[in-house]
């Protein structure tokens, strides 16, 4: 049986869902902005940060300005669809507007490993990610694989395994058909495997571990 | 069932995220395919090394500086809003005078010292 789909964690009895706080906020209770505010302003920060590629200051700064528009559009938010989804929405436009102005440092590393690249050509060992890695390492590690993801997979992966948003929910937020969510996040993960097992032996290669 | 196919099947799957039929093929697959479980396994770790990632936060303050943003843009919005009639006004009453009340050139032609006298 398939693995079954991870839900966002239920809302604590008599605590008010994302869409009626956005109801108050549009009658003029301000506090369920400040609500809002505390349930998804880090999750809009990664979302921004991963998005753009961006280092930690300038992620906030983008994610300041992503939260001034959603204030200022929050009362017409019409209930079409999850305020969660819609906020994040709200991010990708902010975060496409930005990437159009922005210079990126040449630190930055923005080249993927491609999807051409299937875990079928790695050798058999490679299964072994867990165990390729010091557990202490794995962090860094995936933190540096995840660099090296073009934007559009690293997107689709943290939509869904750090946030934990369905295929159908990303693919309203990104403003791609199902397919391509499907795709994105395959081709993601293979490329962020494929750049783990690198890691993996080059360190292993180094100092002799493994 | 094909290895190629199911390839790009099993991201979705390891998301329960494929449609039943489609689920129960993948699985009767990687029951007898041991390339494609090696694969599926390579998947699922990379999965879970990303969601074990601790999640990152916004420093402290950034609500503060948010808080002061927003002030700082309801104000002029606000303000703006409030210049909003006079600005209307003073653009009828620009349009008028464009319309009836400035004078052709070749009617009136102004004298040199109107035109160099401050405004």
């Amino acid at each position: 049986m398939a693995p079954k789909d991870e839900t966002p964690p239920a809302l604590a009895s008599g605590q008010a869902s994302d869409e009626e706080l956005a109801r108050r906020f549009a009658t003029g209770d301000a506090g369920a902005f400040d609500e809002l505010l505390s349930r998804h302003r880090d999750a809009l920060f990664r979302f921004v940060r991963w998005s753009l590629g961006a280092a930690r200051d300038e992620a906030e700064d983008v994610t300041q300005d992503v939260l001034v528009e959603i204030y200022r559009s929050l009362p017409r938010f019409e209930g079409r669809s999850r305020l969660r989804t819609w906020m994040f929405g709200v991010a990708r436009n902010v975060c496409r507007h930005r990437r159009r102005s922005l210079r990126r440092a040449s630190s930055n590393p923005t080249q993927s490993v491609g999807s051409g690249e299937a875990l079928r050509d790695l050798p058999d060992g490679s299964v072994d990610l867990d165990g390729a890695l010091e557990r202490r390492e794995i962090q860094e590690a995936v933190g540096l694989a995840i660099e090296g993801l073009s934007p559009e997979h690293r997107s689709a992966v943290l939509l869904r395994d750090i946030e934990g948003l369905s295929y159908e929910e990303i693919a309203e937020v990104l403003g791609i058909p199902l397919g391509t969510v499907r795709s994105r996040l395959h081709n993601g993960r293979l490329a962020l495997a494929g750049r783990l097992f690198r890691l993996g032996r080059n360190r292993g290669g180094d100092d002799g571990m493994h | 069932m094909e290895c190629t196919e199911v390839f790009g099947w099993l991201s979705a799957w390891l998301d329960g995220e494929l449609e039943p039929e489609e689920a129960r093929r993948v699985e009767e697959h990687l029951a007898g395919c041991g390339r494609c479980r090696r694969e599926r396994a390579l998947l699922a770790a990379t999965s879970r090394a990303v969601r074990a990632l601790p999640p990152e936060t916004v420093a402290e303050g950034f609500d503060a500086r948010l808080r002061r943003r927003l002030a700082a843009d309801t104000a002029a919005r606000s303000l703006h809003r409030r210049r909003l009639p006079a600005l209307a006004l003073g653009a009828a009453a620009v349009l008028a005078l464009a319309v009836l009340g400035v004078p052709r050139r070749s009617e009136a032609p102004r004298p040199a010292a109107a035109r160099a006298a401050p405004t």
